[in-house]
């Protein structure tokens, strides 16, 4: 039985990725959300089937068999000519392996405290079908029960098919996110080659970033689906709300943010939409496939959340303490500097090209406008939750803010610059 | 054909090199939760740093799941906890050294 779950997992990763790239030239999307969608598809989704097969106590192998269908539309594809795999640009090969030493260096068994006391924890129960209930038992109400478990189940569905719970799975599952948000950055750079190095070379010495990344946390598969959504709003390909949608039910079922994200996206879609109505109608039709097995696990299982539950009548007061509103502010600084420094060293590095503020912006800043808002009401103490938490949020929007500076700076400028700069370190004339 | 060497093949090798390297040492390695599993398994103290009784009990709780623990931290020593498992009540103690 055991054989044939890992033949079927990988048989449905190999064939979602093929299918998803097919689809993507078929159909005119930038190559680099292709790549990404593809390589993502298989690990969510026999994630959400194996997640599917606990909820309702179904068959995990028939269900593995859902994906093999896609055989029937593809075969149509099998002799066409016009199919071409476009493959990652050569160079970011070296990129790739430079980005593998440095998370090797970084990444450890297990994963950072979150990592074991959260999310490989909550992988093992739902490793167990006959006993993943347990992690809902009130013993456990320390491990945050109540997070979504689609990182888990992803993690769960690969130990399934390498037979056992390895230590190396969540560690490239994370590794596969890290690599991802590397590849869209480098080629949204395209062809200006020195501004995608200048970029990988800022994230490959960002240690903040490394650690995050590192750390097997789900807060870098956010980031990565973040990115997504502001690159689909961004770049506007065909049928882009719709994706948006996918991405936002994927993000809140990985993480609680992914309610922050769906209510940000819904605010930024009402104010800048015109035909809102059917932007509305293609945003939710993405959503409703993922978003319904994410409620069917909030309403059924999963425990009341700890920030709600904590809530009480002194809401009130904290919204009126001027001293919330002087630490937040103090501490989300402090963080911005001492952690975030490659962003602030980056925009003053750029702030010369032709930088200019458009409406995606929005996207990232209501994020962490209402990230910071949690903070103003959390029943916590509120410095032990910003410096536990803060950072993490931070790296939410880490890659989209960096993306959206990339796209809104005059790249021919900076690729100039860069160039001739480096002409005249070696001594070259131009 | 060189630069197809340099550009591609070559950071492909040393792709797959890293991790043929790195895999087999990664699965035999040993981190904190790996530890706190041996010296379950041995009925030995556990000698590490930084570890304090709490985050023992959830490194605890973390290697033995899917079993539920419950534990507590006795007064007589700030070095002990003590679980048993809540499925047939097996008790386990443990007792760290932190160095």
């Amino acid at each position: 039985m055991s054989v044939l779950v890992t033949l079927l997992t990988f048989v449905d990763i190999i064939l979602l990725f093929l299918g998803f790239l097919i689809w993507g030239q078929k159909n005119y999307y930038p190559v680099y959300f292709t790549n990404t969608i593809a390589v993502l598809a298989g690990p969510v989704i026999t994630g959400t089937l194996y997640s599917l097969s606990l909820f309702f106590s179904l068959d995990y192998e028939w269900l593995l068999c859902l994906p093999l269908l896609m055989i029937f539309p593809g075969i149509k594809y099998f002799n066409d000519k016009n199919i071409r795999f476009t493959f990652p640009d050569y160079r970011f090969l070296w990129i790739v392996w430079v980005g593998i030493l440095v998370f090797l260096l970084f990444t450890e068994r297990w994963g950072g405290w979150d990592a074991w006391a959260i999310w490989n924890l909550h992988a093992k129960f739902l490793f167990y079908p006959e006993s993943w209930t347990s992690m809902f038992h009130p013993n456990l109400a320390w491990s945050h029960p109540d997070y979504p478990v689609l990182l888990p189940a992803m993690v769960a569905s690969f130990w399934k098919a390498f037979g056992g719970i390895h230590a190396f799975v969540p560690a490239m599952v994370s590794m596969i996110f890290y690599l991802l948000i590397l590849y869209v950055l480098y080629s949204v750079c395209k062809p200006y080659e020195s501004v995608g190095i200048l970029l990988m070379v800022a994230l490959l010495l960002d240690v903040n970033f490394i650690n995050l990344v590192s750390s097997q946390y789900a807060d870098s598969f956010l980031a990565l689906l973040l990115l997504l959504i502001v690159l689909l709003q961004t770049e506007k390909p065909a049928n882009f709300h719709f994706w948006s949608g996918i991405l936002v039910s994927v993000a809140l079922s990985v993480k609680n943010e992914g309610y922050v994200f769906l209510l940000a996206m819904s605010i930024y879609m009402f104010l800048y939409e015109k035909n809102r109505i059917s932007a509305f109608m293609s945003f939710f039709s993405g959503l409703i496939p993922l978003v319904i097995p994410a409620l069917y696990f909030k309403l059924v299982f999963a425990p009341t959340n700890d920030l709600v539950e904590g809530q009480s009548v002194s809401v009130f007061d904290k919204l009126l303490s001027p001293y919330r509103y002087f630490h937040i502010l103090r501490f989300s600084l402090e963080t911005l500097f001492t952690k975030y420094y490659t962003f602030v060293l980056l925009v003053i590095l750029l702030r010369k090209f032709n930088t200019s503020i458009k409406k995606e912006w929005l996207i990232p800043a209501l994020i962490i406008g209402f990230y910071l808002c949690i903070y103003l009401i959390t029943p916590r103490d509120l410095l032990w939750h910003m410096s536990t938490s803060m950072k993490r949020l931070f790296h939410h929007v880490y890659p989209a803010v960096l993306f959206l500076l990339i796209k809104n700076i005059d790249l021919v400028a900076v690729n100039d610059f860069l160039k001739n700069k480096y002409l005249s370190l070696t001594g070259n004339k131009t | 054909m060189k630069n197809l060497f340099t550009s591609f093949l070559f950071p492909l090798i040393l792709i797959v090199f890293t991790m043929a390297i790195w895999l087999p040492w990664f699965v035999t390695s040993e981190n904190e939760p790996d530890r706190v599993l041996k010296a379950i398994q041995s009925d030995k103290t556990l000698v590490q740093q930084d570890t304090n009784r709490e985050k023992l009990y959830y490194q605890a709780q973390f290697v033995l799941a899917p079993e539920v623990l419950s534990c507590t931290l006795p007064k007589d020593s700030s070095h002990r906890i003590d679980c048993e498992k809540v499925s047939d009540g097996q008790k386990i103690s443990l007792t760290i050294l932190n160095q």
